[in-house]
């Protein structure tokens, strides 16, 4: 499995430093959550096509460990669909990754409850398919324009950073909301584009970066969790 | 015949039980007795409760704002009655009721409606608090002259019990608040003006209905309002006026210098026409040309001064003075304390609680001195009027070096006579300890003048030509060296110790005691604690959860029934807390209280005494304190030295309109408008923890953790950080 040594280093953290802070109660003696994030933003594209959904949203499901006092860590799947292909080009990308998050609270908080501040390292695989108008050739050899579908992947690798505040209810359910800003490796502001020519595999994966880009720029993030022990 | 015999021996041993026993020989800190009364073992809701239904009940227009003033008495009245100050089934109490009785005898009705505590302040003042309780405190108790004065203040106390004179003080506040709320003229000066007005109408007719209602039906004589009011007057000096208090702590051989003497002492103010336009009360010359033509209209004839032994008044105010002496050194002022242990002394020289409560004033001033707190104890001195001021005037002038060789002078004297004090030990040792870091040395002082020594101490006695007694014939008499901290001005101190008694000892004591090097850091390590260190503590004692809730949006900002609410909900939530963790914790608070419950209350008096010098303290530095000789049962009872404070306070402030504003700012960018809204209606909180474990037996903080956050008391933010602190207490040490 390709996130093998993301766990498998996740793991042995938790441990060891866990080992050194015995004395962390977390809520109530419980460190171990069970919570499932969402970071939703809104997105127009600089050409000023209106997409059909101007909306993205990315769901984290995962575990989070408190370690310290007032620190804990996270292990998270992740999955994402951002639809901003407007009309006249359909197509679909789908996220997958994995993030790694450390969620440090204020001062005066106790993990997991209070003011936080988080970090993450969120590495995801995007896969896309796009129809778009292009040349192709048929089973007999003849060139033809007409709708042909692009697929591919892509790897991203994303900081990020989010203020927040947690709150539990009832000694068990764990709330959050916060927001987000983030970075995607390999993306300069300055260099993102609108393109139109969706025929060409090397726009195409320009603007796919620009799409992840712009999707984990910002966002407003809600989570629930279940304290587990 | 034996039945009868039994009969008579049970009823002899229960008269036994209920006589008034004073012994001030073997004098304690008065503890209550028998069973609790209703007042402070009801719990605050049923006091609430009760209050309402009175309220409906009652004819006054206080209806109107019924629940309001019925939530304030209670709670107030709550709060003194749970204080852990009053007593009941001691002999103070026994007498006060008594006298009580004895004012009363004609109105059964009232005497059965009101309740008199006495409640242990060393203020000279009674109250009478709605609905139908009394206090008399033992300051005043401690200065009236005769029975019939303590009649007329009881009496002047039940006229503003039955006139109502609270009801009708707290509805002319509403009235004069309601009239600003309806834009009347009345400036704020003039509403004040009228309050002070009305309250001293009620002292007016106090003073005079308690003589016609019940001193006049009464056997008590009519004719003492003039010296209650003397009292009054000069209830803010000791219990008398007499010099000699430097003189006590001299000896022939130790003698001080002149500077310690004050030649121009403040007289002592006999005006009793002071302003009294904002005062509650009318001024004592007012009162007593108000009394004086109203006594006129009654006659005095069999009237007494008093009713019961006039012994047993004797004995009963010196009890209270004991008690207010105790008091003064649980609050650190330690110059009143010894002053009034020293016109003690006259009439109890061989009393061993004055002799103790003296060494123990000399040992707190001087600790305070030495640590640089010298100021603290003295910081009224000017406006100290009497011989009072001349003590004052005397330990403000001692060195931090001269006081504490008093103390140990006055100290090693007493362990003398009590070896087996364990109190008295310490302390020695702590005297020596400090004045061993200030470089002084046992050879410093002079031990036995030259003659003496010549005929006390024979030569075969001298084992060595270095011996303790030929350094001492070379010292005696002579000038100390310059080296020594014992020359110059403080040459006299070198014959402090001249002729005390067990001086070899002592001079064994004071060298075997080792000063660490490093002082400074050896006693701030003593008393400050490691963040989040674990300590492996197993048994705690927690002591009475706090918690208040102010809202400033609201017009009565202080939330009483929520504070009382989650005072509760956080003392079950530690008991909780402190289970599933396994630390062993006993509870002491105020809603364990209940009729057969004298033993908590009294542990509960114990612990908030013990608190009153502890915060007298203010953690500044490390101490003995006076009051822990005094919790040894307690801690062996409970099987621990630790006791737990916890406190929580929440204040929801009132948003401004700069706030708004910066408010509106940020939602420029149109992501962030949710949270604009969010944060505007969200009120703006702030929330203080506070949880303390200290060690009852040095005074010292085992665990501190303090935190301010801005969120609301809400139930999980309470339970983590109990549990945070009790996990911190209970884990074991690596």
């Amino acid at each position: 499995m390709r996130y093998t040594y993301f766990i498998y280093l996740l793991t042995t953290l938790v441990l060891n430093v866990s080992q050194l802070t015995g004395q962390v109660s977390g809520y109530m003696g419980k460190r171990l959550l069970g919570k499932y994030d969402t970071y939703t933003n809104i997105y127009y594209p600089l050409s000023g096509k209106t997409p059909d959904n101007p909306f993205s949203v990315r769901h984290f499901v995962g575990l989070d460990y408190t370690i310290a006092r007032n620190v804990s860590t996270s292990i998270m799947f992740t999955f994402s669909e951002p639809i901003f292909f407007s009309n006249d080009i359909k197509g679909s990308l789908y996220n997958t990754g994995i993030a790694i998050e450390s969620t440090i609270f204020s001062d005066d908080g106790l993990a997991p409850l209070g003011y936080y501040v988080k970090y993450q390292l969120h590495y995801y695989i995007s896969e896309y398919s796009i129809s778009v108008n292009d040349n192709y050739y048929d089973i007999f050899g003849n060139q033809i324009w007409g709708k042909v579908k692009k697929k591919g992947d892509m790897n991203n690798l994303i900081l990020g950073f989010v203020m927040g505040q947690s709150i539990i209810l009832l000694d068990r359910l764990y709330l959050n909301y916060g927001f987000q800003l983030g970075y995607r490796f390999g993306t300069l502001l300055g260099s993102i584009r609108d393109i139109d020519d969706f025929s060409d595999e090397s726009e195409i994966r320009i603007d796919i970066r620009r799409r992840n880009f712009m999707h984990n720029l910002w966002g407003v993030q809600f989570g629930v969790g279940y304290l587990i022990f | 015949m034996k039945r009868i015999l039994i009969l008579v021996f049970v009823l002899l041993w229960i008269l036994a039980l209920n006589a008034q026993s004073v012994d001030l020989a073997s004098y304690k800190p008065l503890q209550s007795s028998g069973k609790m009364p209703d007042d402070i073992s009801k719990h605050f809701f049923d006091h609430l409760q009760t209050r309402k239904d009175e309220i409906k009940e009652s004819d006054f227009e206080i209806k109107r704002y019924g629940s309001d003033f019925a939530l304030r008495s209670s709670y107030y009245l709550n709060q003194i009655l749970k204080s852990g100050k009053l007593l009941y089934g001691d002999p103070l109490s026994q007498y006060v009721n008594q006298v009580a009785d004895n004012l009363l005898h004609k109105y059964p009705n009232i005497r059965n409606k009101v309740r008199f505590y006495v409640i242990r302040v060393p203020l000279v003042n009674a109250f009478a608090l709605d609905p139908g309780v009394i206090l008399i405190t033992t300051g005043l108790l401690a200065q009236i002259e005769n029975e019939a004065q303590l009649a007329f203040i009881l009496a002047h106390e039940l006229i503003h019990i039955e006139k109502k004179h609270s009801i009708d003080l707290f509805l002319t506040q509403k009235k004069l608040s309601k009239d600003k709320e309806s834009g009347s003229t009345t400036m704020v000066d003039s509403r004040i003006f009228k309050y002070h007005y009305r309250s001293r109408e009620h002292e007016n007719e106090a003073d005079r209905e308690g003589v016609s209602m019940f001193l006049a039906d009464s056997p008590y004589d009519i004719d003492v309002f003039n010296g209650v009011f003397d009292v009054l007057q000069f209830g803010h000096l000791p219990f008398n006026e007499k010099s000699g208090f430097i003189e006590s702590l001299q000896n022939e051989y130790f003698i001080f210098p002149e500077k310690l003497a004050l030649k121009d002492i403040n007289p002592i103010d006999i005006n009793d026409a002071t302003d009294d336009s904002l005062s509650t009360h009318p001024n004592l010359k007012n009162r007593r040309q108000y009394m004086g033509s109203h006594v006129k209209q009654f006659s005095n004839n069999e009237k007494k001064k008093f009713v019961q032994d006039e012994k047993l008044f004797y004995e009963i105010r010196d009890l209270a003075r004991f008690e207010v002496i105790n008091f003064q050194l649980l609050n650190h002022n330690y110059p009143e304390a010894a002053y009034n242990t020293f016109l003690l002394k006259e009439y109890f020289p061989d009393n061993i609680y004055l002799k103790k409560a003296l060494v123990t004033a000399l040992y707190g001033a001087s600790k305070y001195k030495t640590n640089g707190y010298g100021s603290m104890l003295t910081t009224d001195h000017k406006n100290k009027e009497g011989y009072l001021h001349q003590v004052y005037h005397f330990f403000r002038t001692l060195s931090k070096l001269e006081l504490n060789i008093i103390a140990l002078k006055e100290a090693w004297v007493l362990l003398c006579t009590n070896p087996n004090d364990t109190f008295l030990n310490k302390i020695t040792n702590d005297l020596i300890t400090e004045l061993k870091k200030q470089k002084v040395k046992s050879n410093d002082f002079i031990f036995y003048i030259t003659d003496s020594i010549t005929q006390n101490t024979p030569k075969d006695t001298v084992q060595s030509s270095d011996s303790k007694y030929d350094r001492i014939k070379d010292m005696a008499g002579k000038q100390a060296p310059s080296s020594s901290k014992l020359s110059g001005d403080n040459a006299y101190l070198r014959y402090a110790f001249t002729q005390i008694p067990e001086s070899e000892n002592f001079i064994q004591s004071f060298n075997s005691i080792i000063v660490p090097e490093d002082v400074e850091s050896y006693y701030s390590n003593k008393k400050t604690h490691k963040k989040n260190k674990r300590l492996g503590i197993e048994k705690i004692l927690v002591f009475n959860p706090y918690f208040v809730k102010i809202d400033e949006r609201k017009q009565n900002a202080f939330r009483i029934m929520t504070s009382m609410e989650k005072e509760i909900e956080i003392t079950n939530k530690a008991e909780q807390i402190a289970k599933k963790i396994k630390l062993d914790a006993d509870f002491i608070t105020a809603h364990q209280f209940s009729e057969s419950n004298t033993d908590v209350y009294n542990e509960f008096c114990l612990i908030s005494d013990w608190l009153d010098e502890y915060y007298a303290l203010d953690g500044n530095f490390s101490m003995h304190l006076y009051h822990n000789q005094y919790l040894s049962k307690l801690q062996e009872g409970h099987n621990t030295k630790y006791i737990n404070l916890i406190a929580f306070a929440t204040v929801i402030r009132k948003k401004s309109f700069s706030e708004y504003k910066n408010l509106f700012l940020y939602s420029f960018p149109i992501v962030t408008l949710p949270y604009t809204i969010y944060a505007a209606f969200k009120p703006s909180y702030t929330s203080i923890y506070k949880n303390t474990l200290v060690d009852m037996e040095n005074a010292n903080i085992v665990y501190s953790k303090s935190q301010m956050f801005n969120f609301n008391s809400r139930r999980d933010n309470i339970n983590i950080r109990l549990y945070d602190s009790y996990n911190t207490i209970r884990k074991s040490k690596k």
